[in-house]
């Protein structure tokens, strides 16, 4: 079985290769094995193979099912959230624990929560913990909830979706209201999740307080290139043989897949699902690295940058994916860092980074009009792959029929 | 009495949503283009009246030169934008979606470098300063009333345009089926760009009209694009009186929740934005469903 899967996709040992090399040269390099790498280089790549995770999953519902879901930011910062809950409660219970250890009278468990409480919920006017987080105090609890708390947003709101036949860009409208709705509810303070504040100090690890960031940082490099390298396996996994096929089918033409006698819904409720489950683990990768996650996150810009990066990478094939997020979230930081000087053109002064959105923005247009297959195009053009071209007058009554030239040729 | 001061609010908020997405109904409604530049239309209008308003300083004057103002040139970057991009993608409507959020994105930044992060002042003229009081309860600005007559006018103006001329007939008749229009002698190309450029000059000029009500940022077209597309949705695409109907709902919808739980209007935008999304379980096709042919696929 691992034969002809690594067959049906030669990009899985390359990926993997591409992954252990990148990891172990930033970690001879890196400021904590003494190397010239600066911590929050080390930071970056971590947080920049997190949203290649993210992409993957896009990659799968998008490229693979054809579902444009503008709703998958969502479950990135959920589970971003769903860790924060954890790292913020232990560290702060270490916290509280200590000043009051020092306290004549020993502190009872209900007096260090209540102290914790209010550190936590203070900026909100709050000292008690919200239902919601009931489960903070077990690291165990919360790492199940960052896969099942986005899962589960995604199965009820999937299926709410998909059994009233909703699809293209009414769906795409649908997803983005959901993750629109659910920013603006963690906005309010009273949500239970400190409202605009979100959860901060998340690059601590509680418990860790001696490990330097440097070491910390590589951990979760190497954290998040493991589960990189164990998304892509799965996702070549389920994209290849018969589920794959259907999943292409659907995409393609779902009324015939529907007559054929495939239940539609249920294959793209699973994909849909699996995309969020995968995509709540990146979050919950990439936010102890970013140091905080607030429902500013989740705003309508920020949900389309996971449908950015897929369509520069290339839609359709997973390393696609990976290659368009590391591409754009690399060239991106590097033209925000300010180390590239400002361009002066007379009048106009262009301050890269405030351009740089401009350039983006322009860019997305450009690949959607002259390169639809992203820069995974490229690699068709090493391998030889064409596909036949579509131009020209139609032949037959149909979208997609033969066309012109192909009926010469 | 309380019960008419919330109605008057939720008329004069369904009629904020009905104007943004007036345009929408157009170009989205009509011709099936996703426009998520749409939002950012609105921008450019405001800030028109805006610009306007730094050169013309009577206020009463600088309304009535800005609103053609902003009519033209969100009418330009419309015909421009359908002629540059959208027009090589009406096969591919998710591919539109994604390329006109990145000219939305393209443009909110480069208001942002222009104009600065900060809110630009539009004031109103003196006599729509005011506010209408009935009692201690009862009352209403002037500018929300003027912001409701617009919408009417707009209303009516948009079914003589699809009813009544000629350009209304082609563009239904393009968007029905585009390859019959053409061989009676309609070129589709051309109906395509005036109607986009109409729709978007409408956005413009909706953009003055909210800049009035609410402050002129380079965020406050993004601020409504999804509740526009909404309201289109809800509505049912192609008809404006569902367009008319989504926008009292969702209006109605988010006033009323507010009642429930003053102070709060984050929640009220949330649970609205839920009920929404169930009332389509209900009705995919929106309030009033086109039936028929007219209905495509």
């Amino acid at each position: 079985m691992t034969g002809s899967l690594l067959r049906r996709n030669p990009s899985v040992p390359i990926m993997r290769g591409a992954l252990l090399l990148v990891t172990f040269l930033v970690s001879i390099l890196s400021e904590a094995a003494g190397g010239g790498l600066s911590t929050s280089f080390v930071k970056t790549l971590g947080m920049t193979l997190c949203l290649a995770l993210a992409a993957l999953a896009m990659d799968l519902v998008w490229g693979y099912a054809g579902i444009l879901s503008l709703g998958n930011i969502a479950f990135f910062a959920l589970g971003g959230y769903m860790i924060g809950m954890w790292l913020m409660t232990a560290r702060t219970e270490n916290i509280v624990a200590e000043s009051l250890a020092g306290s004549v009278i020993p502190p009872t468990p209900a007096e260090i929560r209540d102290a914790v409480g209010g550190q936590i919920f203070g900026v909100v006017g709050s000292s008690d913990f919200p239902l919601i987080w009931s489960l903070s105090g077990s690291l165990w609890a919360q790492l199940a909830l960052v896969v099942l708390v986005p899962s589960l947003l995604a199965l009820v709101f999937g299926w709410l979706a998909f059994r009233s036949r909703v699809t293209g860009v009414y769906l795409s409208i649908l997803t983005q209201a959901m993750t629109l709705a659910l920013a603006l509810y963690l906005f309010q303070n009273d949500s239970g999740l400190r409202g605009n504040n979100g959860l901060s100090g998340l690059q601590n690890l509680p418990g860790q307080g001696d490990v330097p960031q440097a070491q910390v940082a590589l951990w979760f490099l190497w954290g998040s290139a493991v589960a990189l390298g164990l998304g892509y396996v799965l996702c070549a996994w389920v994209v290849s043989g018969k589920f794959g096929a259907i999943l292409r089918g659907i995409r393609d033409n779902e009324a015939r897949v529907r007559f054929l006698g495939y239940p539609v819904e249920g294959f793209k409720l699973a994909i849909f699902t699996l995309s969020a489950a995968i995509t709540g683990i990146a979050g919950a990768l990439y936010y102890p690295q970013a140091g905080i996650v607030n429902p500013a996150e989740m705003m309508p810009i920020a949900s389309i940058y996971l449908a950015v990066w897929v369509a520069i990478g290339g839609r359709g094939r997973l390393y696609g994916a990976v290659i368009g997020a590391i591409v754009v979230s690399l060239v991106s930081s590097f033209f925000t860092s300010g180390q590239l000087p400002d361009l002066d053109l007379g009048p106009l002064r262009i301050v890269w980074v405030d351009w740089w959105l401009v350039i983006l923005g322009l860019s997305f247009v450009a690949v959607t009009l002259f390169a639809p297959r992203g820069l995974g195009g490229l690699v068709d053009l090493w391998t030889h792959r064409r596909r036949p071209s579509r131009h020209g007058v139609d032949l037959g009554p149909d979208r997609g029929s033969f066309r012109e030239e192909e009926a010469e040729a | 009495m309380k019960g008419v001061d919330i109605g008057l609010d939720a008329l004069s908020l369904a009629s904020i949503y009905f104007l943004a997405a007036i345009g929408l109904a157009v170009t989205f409604g009509v011709m099936g283009v996703i426009n998520m530049a749409h939002g950012e239309f609105i921008m450019m209008g405001a800030y028109t009246a805006y610009l306007v308003q730094q050169i013309v300083p009577d206020r009463t004057l600088s309304l009535i030169v800005a609103l053609p103002a902003a009519f033209v040139l969100t009418f330009a970057a419309g015909v421009a934008m359908e002629r540059l991009v959208i027009r090589h993608l009406y096969h591919r409507p998710l591919e539109t979606l994604l390329a006109t959020f990145g000219i939305s994105i393209a443009l909110q930044q480069l208001a942002k470098i222009i104009f600065g992060t900060q809110a630009r002042p539009l004031t109103a003229p003196d006599w729509l300063g005011g506010a209408w009081i009935l009692n201690d309860v009862v009352g209403i600005s002037y500018i929300r009333i003027a912001i409701f007559v617009l919408a009417l006018m707009f209303l009516g103006f948009f079914l003589f345009l699809m009813k009544r001329t000629r350009l209304g007939l082609e563009t239904r008749a393009v968007t029905q089926n585009p390859g019959m229009a053409g061989s009676v002698g309609i070129d589709p190309g051309r109906v395509n760009m005036l109607t986009f450029g109409l729709g978007s000059g409408i956005a413009g000029i909706a953009g003055v009209a909210i800049g009035l009500y609410a402050k002129v940022t380079s965020e406050m077209g993004a601020d409504y694009i999804v509740q526009s597309f909404m309201t289109v949705v809800v509505g049912g695409v192609g008809n404006i009186w569902g367009t008319l109907a989504g926008a009292a709902m969702i209006g109605g919808l988010q006033k009323g929740i507010e009642v429930l739980n003053p102070s709060n209007t984050l929640a009220a935008q949330t649970y609205m934005i839920v009920a929404v999304i169930i009332f389509i379980q209900f009705r995919p096709r929106g309030i009033i469903a086109l039936r028929g042919r007219a209905a495509g696929d």
